[in-house]
């Protein structure tokens, strides 16, 4: 006597397609989809990064959004490829802004811890020294210039995960392969 | 903000009642917390019974809450105000929250038991969650929670002369050991505060201010590390620095409304907000001691004080810079999202709604 159940074959071959599933390319292109939605993001002023300090507003001569003046900063971010593993908001080690001696993967790290710079001792007189260049002095008092921290990336990803935006690129690649898999 | 209400006594009135420590029924199970609060009160009340718990007067109209965590075995009442309100038994810690603003000066509650009772009771306070002011709560909050973990400054010193009340150069061993603007913790635990001025011929920093008292050769002094908010005065090294990270978000989460039968209120909870705690010191090896403290004292989602309430705080990120890359400090920071703030929406008014209901009367029963 023999059994054939209906249906067992395509079932199998469905679960073989299944797992071949591309998960590479899937995360290549939720990798990239963040990358696309960080630089709407800083354009639209949506990250609610912390505004402008007084001293910046000074020093740019207006108000303007915290991130408006990225200088290449988000052109800079890319994604990388590691196997399965696709980086999101990954920086090139030597890529560094024309003319600058810092990198933009420390300009990336700044922006999330924030940071202070003396202003006393011979580095503090230099900093004292530009900022009065352009108008702006300190108090003798003031024994640090304090940078809050703006992390562009992080509150971009946060918004990504919030927004929905990543799950969409997930259901949109399983939606699709299990319809070649089993049709449906 | 909130204010904890300091309990003088707990006075029997009526039948026999025991108040004990209780530090092994606490509402949270995080040892820093517990320590930080000293757990709860035990109250075992036999049947008939009624304590008086007396504290030092409290003005409760300039607050809008009065809150309680109370977890109840058996059955009590607890009155507040002269209003008697009933207590039912619960295997959790329950906040009982009361709308304080009219109760104008307290300094008493009441809790009876017809039957016999035991109660825990934790973190009695006045409370004034307020929208305007949570951003600044929030960092508030984190102060008073990372101020309890004691930070070591990896490096200790000695005077090495004696000083006198009046000197402001404090001779010390190891002054390249110590940052410009430090603050400095003398035998006697006085706080003071070095300049960037410093001997090197004569091994000593310069004080921003002469000193009140004197000290002989020898005195062991350390370097305090001061845990400030962005709205502090900060201009110190090594400090922990406690900053928010972004503005705007929209500020109500519609769905999570908590709604509290007895308490009188709705509460409405808002969307979390992001925070960075920096470690942050001239030198880089005194970042890195701080930082494993840090991180050795709090879990990656750890509670804290609130506006009076306990809420969890998860730990997202970090990020070192431990190199001087544009003449700043290096530093540790720590992205924090602080879970929902409480925030009163609505105290709505407590009617009596009386009913009259007349018996239409029963013409036909059908029995099966």
């Amino acid at each position: 006597m023999s059994v054939k159940i209906v249906g067992l074959e395509s079932l199998i071959k469905g679960i073989d397609h299944l797992e071949h599933f591309p998960v590479a390319k899937m995360n290549k292109s939720r990798s990239k989809a963040f990358k696309k939605f960080m630089v709407d993001q800083v354009k639209s002023n949506s990250l609610y990064l912390r505004k402008l300090s007084p001293v910046t507003i000074a020093l740019h001569g207006k108000d303007h959004p915290p991130m408006e003046n990225t200088g290449g900063f988000t052109a800079a971010v890319r994604d990388r490829q590691e196997g399965d593993i696709s980086v999101a908001g990954w920086i090139q080690e030597s890529g560094r802004p024309r003319g600058a001696k810092i990198q933009w993967r420390e300009i990336a790290a700044l922006h999330i811890t924030g940071y202070r710079v003396p202003l006393f001792g011979n580095k503090g007189e230099r900093v004292r020294g530009y900022f009065a260049a352009h108008g702006i002095f300190f108090k003798k008092t003031t024994m640090y210039l304090e940078i809050l921290p703006r992390d562009v990336l992080g509150r971009a990803y946060h918004q990504f995960e919030l927004t929905g935006k990543d799950d969409e690129i997930i259901d949109k690649f399983f939606d699709n392969e299990l319809k070649v898999a089993f049709g449906v | 903000m909130y204010s904890r209400l300091n309990i003088t006594e707990y006075v029997t009135i009526a039948g026999t009642v025991v108040v004990a420590d209780d530090p092994h029924t606490c509402i949270d199970a995080d040892r820093q917390l517990q320590k930080y609060l000293g757990g709860s009160k035990r109250i075992s009340m036999s049947a008939a019974s009624q304590v008086k718990i007396v504290f030092d007067e409290v003005d409760m109209s300039k607050w809008d809450e009065l809150s309680l965590f109370l977890l109840v075995s058996g059955q009590a009442t607890i009155t507040v105000n002269e209003v008697d309100y009933e207590l039912k038994g619960s295997r959790k810690f329950k906040q009982y929250l009361f709308d304080c603003s009219s109760f104008g000066k307290q300094k008493e509650i009441i809790l009876s038991s017809v039957d016999g009772a035991t109660l825990a009771l934790f973190l009695p306070c006045v409370r004034s969650a307020r929208i305007e002011n949570i951003d600044k709560d929030i960092l508030e909050a984190l102060k008073d929670r990372l101020s309890i973990i004691d930070f070591k400054y990896p490096f200790q010193f000695e005077l090495t002369a004696d000083v006198a009340a009046g000197d402001e150069d404090l001779p010390l061993n190891d002054i390249a050991d110590v940052p410009e603007c430090a603050v400095l913790r003398m035998p006697d635990d006085l706080l003071v505060f070095t300049n960037d001025e410093r001997s090197i011929e004569a091994g000593s920093v310069h004080l921003t201010e002469p000193l009140k008292t004197g000290y002989t050769a020898g005195s062991s002094i350390e370097v305090f590390i001061p845990v400030l908010t962005e709205h502090d005065d900060h201009d110190y090294d090594p400090v922990v620095l406690i900053m928010q990270t972004e503005f705007g978000r929209k500020l109500f989460s519609d769905e999570d409304i908590e709604r509290y039968k007895n308490g009188q209120v709705i509460k409405r909870w808002l969307s979390p907000v992001f925070v960075a705690v920096a470690v942050d010191c001239k030198f880089a090896d005194v970042v890195a001691s701080l930082t494993r403290q840090l991180e050795a004292s709090i879990d990656p989602a750890f509670s804290m004080i609130l506006d009076g309430e306990i809420i969890t705080v998860d730990v997202t990120d970090s990020m070192s810079i431990l190199e001087t890359e544009i003449g700043n400090n290096p530093r540790t920071t720590y992205t924090l999202e602080v879970a929902p703030q409480p925030v009163t929406v609505l105290k709505p008014e407590q009617n009596t709604i009386n009913f009259e209901i007349t018996s239409k009367g029963v013409n036909e029963i059908d029995y099966d």
